[in-house]
């Protein structure tokens, strides 16, 4: 991969996504998940017309990926569909999480529940495919938009944060963990 | 259920919108560490400067960890009209 190049100037984002003192690391999460949802939804808004059950018949993040949509609860069989349908599912799905009370509460004093992490996880899980299929699909309409250097540091930022608190697993960020690797190895040498 | 193109969720932003979004967002990202790290920092100076009794500086800590924990929980918190009474 040879996109990595532009990132917006900034400070160091890996110190930014540590728990602060004395913080709930829930509302940590919370606060930082619904963040990294607003993003990729923008940002996926913004390339959704090259992104066509045509011309992404199947959801992929490279030859070697390809996801089916399950929700476990409407869509029990894993289903084969095209990009923009599947994620189309991601999305509203997701808001319907973050729009839950008991799972993403919003008044103050109100308890997470117990499972708040593990639905959590799986949102992260599930945000992470929509920027591998707009890396490995769409990464010349991003470029033909000029979004590349932003595109890039929503994305470290989004990897500083699940790689942190141990949110995703290795084996989900394989389609671009080439990728992954030379963001953070770049700015190893600009914060050291 | 079948998606229709009403059900659809997905919302076309310009590409301008997004850039300026996420510009100003790690901005405020930034911004937004290096702010709770020095109001962290500034409580145990003033503590420090006045000799606060060890418990009474817990008790101000746990206190401006509260403020912080809920600050970002109404970051997060949208606002919609139904959270309005309507009184006229």
């Amino acid at each position: 991969m040879r996109h990595a190049a532009a990132t917006l100037g900034s400070g160091n984002l890996q110190l930014a996504v540590v728990l602060p003192e004395g913080e709930d690391l829930n509302e940590w999460i919370a606060v930082n998940t619904v963040d990294f949802f607003n993003q990729i939804n923008m940002l996926y808004g913004t390339i959704s017309e090259f992104c066509t059950p045509t011309k992404c018949e199947v959801m992929s993040a490279g030859p070697k990926y390809e996801y089916h949509w399950a929700d476990g609860v409407q869509i029990k069989k894993p289903l084969k569909c095209s990009a923009p349908r599947y994620i189309d599912y991601l999305m509203t799905w997701v808001q319907s999480q973050l729009d839950n009370e008991e799972v993403f509460p919003s008044a103050v004093g109100v308890p997470f529940s117990k499972n708040f992490m593990s639905i959590a996880k799986t949102i992260l899980k599930r945000l992470f495919r929509v920027y591998a299929h707009i890396y490995h699909q769409h990464f010349s309409d991003v470029m033909g938009l000029g979004e590349e250097a932003h595109l890039n540091t929503s994305f470290k930022h989004f990897i500083y944060f699940v790689q942190e608190f141990n949110l995703i697993d290795r084996r989900e960020l394989a389609p671009l963990q080439e990728l992954i690797d030379k963001l953070i190895s770049r700015d190893k040498e600009k914060y050291k | 259920p079948p998606l229709t193109t009403r059900t659809r969720r997905v919302k076309k932003y310009s590409p301008e919108a997004y850039k300026f979004y996420m510009e100003q967002h790690i901005e405020n990202v930034i911004k937004g560490y290096k702010a709770r790290s020095s109001r962290r920092w500034q409580l145990e100076k003033e503590m420090t400067k006045f000799s606060l009794p060890d418990d009474t500086k817990s008790e101000m800590r746990k206190m401006l960890f509260k403020k912080e924990s809920n600050y970002i929980r109404l970051k997060r918190a949208k606002i919609d009209l139904d959270m309005f009474q309507m009184i006229k």
